[in-house]
Parts: structure tokens; C-alpha cells; sequence
């Protein structure tokens, strides 16, 4: 198991090496000696190579919400374990919310045919309406949310078949 | 004179204006009744109440929104008068018109009144009526076919508003007669949807104007202003960032702008605490943009610059005392910041964020205010507008102010949910920021340069190693494993 971290998109492994007065990690190939001392549930002092750092930090699930020297970082731990699933590969048919909200109106239904920049959904999030636009030519397949209803950023809004193109 | 202020005031809101009315309550000594949607029943709001009555509804904001349900709450506990803070039912003059038929003050100002500056073209009018300067433009249903030849006329860019709109909601700018059409859809739906009203006007956007707004404070009779706020700093023309006073900006326009705000509050015979917003262009033109009839999100920076309580003289006006405070008393001092702390992805294009507020530490100390009502375990949802907070910070030069700024949103920890404070301590740091250079476009302007600090290598080692040594997954496997060395080689693979 190799411990791995993702912070702004990028991911960082911290291997454990060796305990020494505190635990050894090698991280982005520097040998780091760490230790961690909590305060109270929320707030510790970590060291690292004998630097002390105060910092808050408190996890829900695999996100780690960290606060230290004045600035927010939010963490995301990978599951490695959670990595074998392949995603279906995405032809951009699949259109997704950008962010949670509700529907406002839906403009096709399945089967219809539509081109790219086709208005296919009226979402709107915190006072902010947004048109969902087909980013490709072909026929809506599924249509997964109605009017009214709404979703987590990220849901499947509505998955279009792509045309294959004609020679 | 009639000095009686009210026995029972309810409070129609929920988060930290809620908060800021309940404590202008505990001053006047009035007893305090708040209704919350089950969804709040955690919020600190709840405590500082009197008497807190459930509201019963599918979702939290049709829940505030029910006026049937609050004006009965209302009568069973023998209520005199409602503070409806903003948004929800605090520019709604049926609810004003509904309090008054069954004997309840409603704190704000009349019905007739809420009217006239609620819709943007017959505040337009009225405000051009009485000699004050307003924007070229053009009103018509959305779907009229002369619609985009005659708004192509005023000339690009162009914003479109719904006419019952306000606060940002509503407005969309067009740069091309091709993107109208699109543009026109969407206002004219989002116009019904919010507001039941078709119809939007258009007019010339000025991109590189500056936002200005005078507070002002009516009785009635005499009306007098609390100086200027500049709101410039605006995403999806939501408010950021305020200060009073406006940077690089003349005594002598300070009065113009000022004397234009009364002059309009007075044509209305205004009676309660206001806001008259203007746009002032780079060429020091003014145009009156419209009138908030409501105590306003940034109403602290006034309070903080002029030491009035803004929430206590609307409850007194509304409660038929007259104004007391002359024009000749209000000496501003100082500078106010207000920063908004909002749950969203600021960095990433103000995507909204949801979460849960797992731990918050707010700051402190001599001329920091920190208007809140957040709490731990509260949930951060779609369901509510994105604000959490506000942090407002006085000193006695916009540059001190700046620096009291920096240091209270660096106190500031919220962690269970992406907030924008990294993101405003961004702006308060950014050269033109810090040189007054605000217009209401320069969050766009300067985008690639607000941006989020690379780590160092050594924040992201401190960063990493409390990852590590937090994570609860790995502590577990530490503490199940006798001896670490024992585990190297299973790590090691």
C-alpha cells in the first residue's frame, strides 16, 4: 500500500519508510523524519525534520480539510482499492452538471436528434441558470433527470448516442 | 411623540441576518420570536431567541417564504411587528399589504413603496420623473420581434435585466446580436420564474463602471444619508467585496452622489433604512441603477464608518418614533472592508460548493466583526444562497483596513467546505485592489492574476505529512500493526 494524496488535482505518494524517533516518509524524494502531536480534535502540531507547524485538520470520508499557516487546503485521499474500476470510456455523450442544483426545463426527449450546441437542459444552481449544450451530433439516449428535480455536481444529466460519422 | 417601540418582534429569516437582527432586538429589550425550517433547527439563531417556532415545509425556502404560515405564527403568539431581513420576503409587498390588514408592522417600508423601486422600470421612471440621471434603455416583452433591432440600436455590450428583478438575479450581459436571442430565453425565464413577470428591459452596460450606493435612512419626512459603499467587486453580479468610503473618489462627487440618494429617498417620502445604488462611469457620469427597500447584506461597513445601528433605527422608524439622528451627526470615520465568505470553488470558476462545516474558528480582535450564525454539523446545501458569513474589519486608512482585512481571513478557518476566503485574500492583496482600482469588472480583468499561491515545497511537506498522519485509514492500519518495521516490506511492495 502506498499512501497517495491528491491536492489540486495533483497526486503525491508518501511512503513510510522506517521509524526512527518519529516516522520516516519519503515524499517527492526527500527523506523526511514526521510527527504529529494533537492538540485537540481538531487542532495539532506536526513536525517535520524538527520544524514545527501548527495546523487544524479534520477529515469526512476520504477528504482531509486541513488549515495551516493561513491557508485552506482540501485533500483528497486515494483509495487505491477504489482505482481498479475503469471508467466507461466517454465519447462526450455524456453530459454531467458542472455543479449540484435543480432542473429547470428539459428541451428533448429520447430518441430526438440533436447537433452540437444543441440546448438540451435549463439547470439552475444558487441564482445562477445555465444551458447544458450538446457537445456532440447524435440521438438522446437517456434523459436521467426530469424538471424540477435535482442532483450533486457531477450527475449524468443526459447521455447522447453520437453519430457515427459518414464517410 | 410616540415613543413606544414594539413588545414582540418575529424574525422571518435564518442564517447570520437573523443573528443581526435577534441582537438588535436584545437592545431595544423587544421579545424576539424566530421561525426556522426544520433544516436550521441547529443554528445558534435558534438560542438567541425569545421564542423560536418551527415552520413547516417541504423545502427550507418555500418554508420562509410562507406568509399564510408566518402571519399565523404571528397571531397566535401575539407578534406587533416582523423583520423580514433580506431576500425571502423583504421586498415582497404583498406580505407588507398582508401584515398591515391583520394589525402587524411590518418592518420596512410600505407597501406602495416596495412597489415603486421593486420594479426596475417603474423605479426608472420615477426616478427620471424627478430630474435624477438614469441609463439609456429600452423596456419590451422578450418575445417581440423589434426587440433585438431596437436593443442593437443602444449599442454593445448590453445588459439584460428582468424587470421585477434585483440583487444580481436576473441580469445577463449580451456582446453580439447573435448571443440575444439565447440571452433573451433564459432572462425571460428566469424573470417568470422568480419574479412572475415577463417582462425585461435592456440597457447600455457600462463594463468598466464602478458600483456605488448611498445608505440612506427615512422617516418619512426627513431622510438623511450614511455616505457611500463601493461594491464593485462582483462575480456573477454578486457582491464581494465592500468598502465605504470609495476609493480615489472626491469630496465633491461624495456629495453629488449623496445629495441625489436623498433627493430620490425624499421624492418617495422613504420611511426605513434604504439603499439607492448607482453606477458611476470612468467618463464620472452617474446613473441611478435601483433603489434596495430593505436593510442590505453589507449594511456593517456603514455601521462600522458612521457607528449608527442601522437594524435599531429601522425597527425605531418603523415603529413610528421619528428619526432622531440629523444629517449634521453623521461624520464618518475611518475605513470599513466587508469581505462575503461563501461556500464555493472560487479559485475554479465560483463553482458552488456543498458540505458540512466540520470544525470553524472565527477571528477577533479591535475593529473585526464577524457576522456569522454558522455552526459545527451545519450542512452547506443547494437549498440556501452560498453566503456563510462576513467578515468586516474597520481601521483608520483604507491601507490599515486592508491589512486588518488580510489578517482577520487569515484567522478565519472553516473546514468541511471550500470557501472563498483564500480566494478574497487574494484580492486584497492584488496590486490594483490595493491601488483602488475597482470597477464592477475586475474579477474578469483580472482573473489570470488572482489566482490561487503554487505551494512551497515546505508547506506542501507540512501539508502531506498531517495527511498522512490525520488520515484515520492509516492509523488504523499503524496501530493494528505491532511494529512498523514489520509492515515496511507489506508498504514496500
Amino acid at each position: 500500500m502506498q499512501p497517495t494524496y491528491e491536492i489540486d488535482g495533483q497526486e503525491y505518494i508518501v511512503q513510510p519508510m522506517r521509524r526512527n524517533h518519529g516516522l520516516v516518509v519519503l515524499i517527492e524524494g526527500s527523506d523526511l523524519e514526521i510527527n504529529l502531536q494533537d492538540i485537540d480534535q481538531c487542532k495539532a502540531e506536526v513536525t517535520v525534520n524538527g520544524r514545527s507547524h501548527l495546523l487544524y485538520a479534520m477529515q469526512l470520508d476520504n477528504t482531509l480539510y486541513v488549515h495551516a499557516d493561513g491557508r485552506h487546503h482540501v485533500i483528497n485521499i486515494i483509495d487505491e482499492f477504489e482505482n481498479g474500476v475503469v471508467d466507461e470510456r466517454d465519447d462526450g455523450g455524456s453530459l454531467k452538471a458542472p455543479m449540484p442544483g435543480v432542473v429547470e426545463a428539459v428541451y428533448v426527449s429520447e430518441g430526438d436528434q440533436v447537433v452540437v450546441g444543441d440546448v438540451v437542459m435549463l439547470i439552475e444552481s444558487m441564482k445562477l441558470q445555465t444551458e447544458i449544450k450538446s457537445a456532440v451530433a447524435g440521438t438522446v439516449d437517456t434523459v436521467y433527470k426530469t424538471a424540477g428535480s435535482s442532483f450533486d455536481k457531477g450527475a449524468l444529466l443526459v447521455a447522447i448516442a453520437v453519430t457515427a460519422e459518414k464517410s | 411623540m410616540n415613543d413606544r417601540v414594539f413588545n414582540k418582534v418575529l424574525v422571518a429569516n435564518r442564517g447570520e441576518i437573523a443573528c443581526r437582527v435577534l441582537q438588535a432586538l436584545q437592545q431595544l429589550n423587544i421579545t424576539s420570536v424566530l421561525v426556522y425550517h426544520e433544516a436550521d433547527k441547529n443554528s445558534p439563531a435558534l438560542a438567541m431567541a425569545n421564542e423560536a417556532v418551527e415552520l413547516i415545509g417541504d423545502s427550507p425556502t418555500g418554508a420562509y417564504l410562507d406568509m399564510v404560515q408566518i402571519i399565523q405564527i404571528c397571531q397566535r403568539l401575539g407578534v406587533d411587528a416582523v423583520h423580514p431581513g433580506y431576500g425571502f420576503l423583504s421586498e415582497n409587498s404583498q406580505f407588507a399589504r398582508s401584515l398591515a390588514s391583520a394589525n402587524i408592522t411590518f418592518i420596512g417600508p410600505r407597501a406602495e413603496i416596495i412597489e415603486l423601486m421593486g420594479d426596475k422600470i417603474t423605479s426608472r421612471n420615477f426616478v427620471a420623473e424627478h430630474g435624477y440621471p438614469v441609463s439609456p434603455s429600452i423596456t419590451m416583452d422578450a418575445d417581440d420581434e423589434r426587440f433585438s433591432i431596437e436593443a442593437s440600436k443602444l449599442g454593445f455590450p448590453l445588459v439584460v435585466k428582468a424587470s421585477a428583478g434585483g440583487g444580481g438575479k436576473g441580469m445577463s450581459i449580451v456582446n453580439s446580436v447573435q448571443e440575444l436571442s439565447g440571452t433573451l430565453r433564459v432572462a425571460a425565464s428566469e424573470a417568470e420564474k422568480y419574479f412572475g413577470d415577463k417582462r425585461v428591459y435592456v440597457e447600455r452596460y457600462f463594463s468598466s463602471a464602478r458600483h456605488i450606493e448611498v445608505q440612506v435612512l427615512g422617516d418619512g419626512e426627513h431622510v438623511i444619508h450614511l455616505a457611500e459603499r463601493d461594491c464593485s467587486v462582483q462575480r456573477r453580479f454578486q457582491k464581494v467585496i465592500e468598502e465605504s468610503p470609495a476609493a480615489h473618489f472626491s469630496d465633491a462627487m461624495r456629495e453629488k452622489i449623496c445629495k441625489v440618494a436623498v433627493g430620490i429617498a425624499t421624492a418617495a417620502k422613504y420611511s426605513s433604512a434604504g439603499t439607492v445604488e448607482f453606477l458611476y462611469t470612468p467618463e464620472g457620469e452617474l446613473f441611478f441603477l435601483e433603489m434596495n427597500t430593505r436593510i442590505q447584506v453589507e449594511h456593517p461597513v456603514t455601521e462600522m464608518v458612521t457607528g449608527v445601528d442601522l437594524v435599531v433605527e429601522q425597527i425605531k422608524i418603523a415603529a413610528g418614533q421619528p428619526l432622531l439622528i440629523k444629517q449634521s451627526d453623521i461624520k464618518p470615520s475611518g475605513h470599513a472592508i466587508e469581505c462575503r465568505i461563501c461556500a464555493e470553488d472560487s479559485f475554479n470558476g465560483f463553482l458552488p460548493e456543498i458540505g458540512r462545516v466540520l470544525f470553524f474558528k472565527i477571528p477577533e480582535g479591535e475593529g473585526v466583526r464577524f457576522d456569522g450564525g454558522i455552526y459545527t454539523g451545519q450542512l452547506v446545501t443547494s437549498a440556501y444562497d452560498p453566503m456563510l458569513a462576513k467578515v468586516v474589519v474597520h481601521a483608520a486608512t483604507r491601507e490599515l483596513a486592508l491589512e486588518k482585512a488580510k489578517k482577520a481571513l487569515a484567522e478565519l478557518i472553516i473546514l468541511g467546505v471550500k470557501t472563498n476566503i483564500d480566494y478574497v485574500k487574494e484580492i486584497l492583496s492584488h496590486p490594483e485592489f490595493v491601488r483602488g482600482g475597482v470597477d464592477t469588472s475586475f474579477i474578469k480583468n483580472y482573473q489570470h492574476s488572482i489566482v490561487q499561491q503554487p505551494l512551497s515545497k515546505q508547506q506542501q511537506q507540512v501539508i502531506l505529512a498531517a495527511a498522512l498522519l490525520k488520515d484515520r485509514k492509516f492509523s488504523l492500519l499503524r496501530d493494528a500493526t505491532p511494529s512498523l518495521y514489520g509492515a515496511i516490506g507489506h508498504w514496500r511492495n
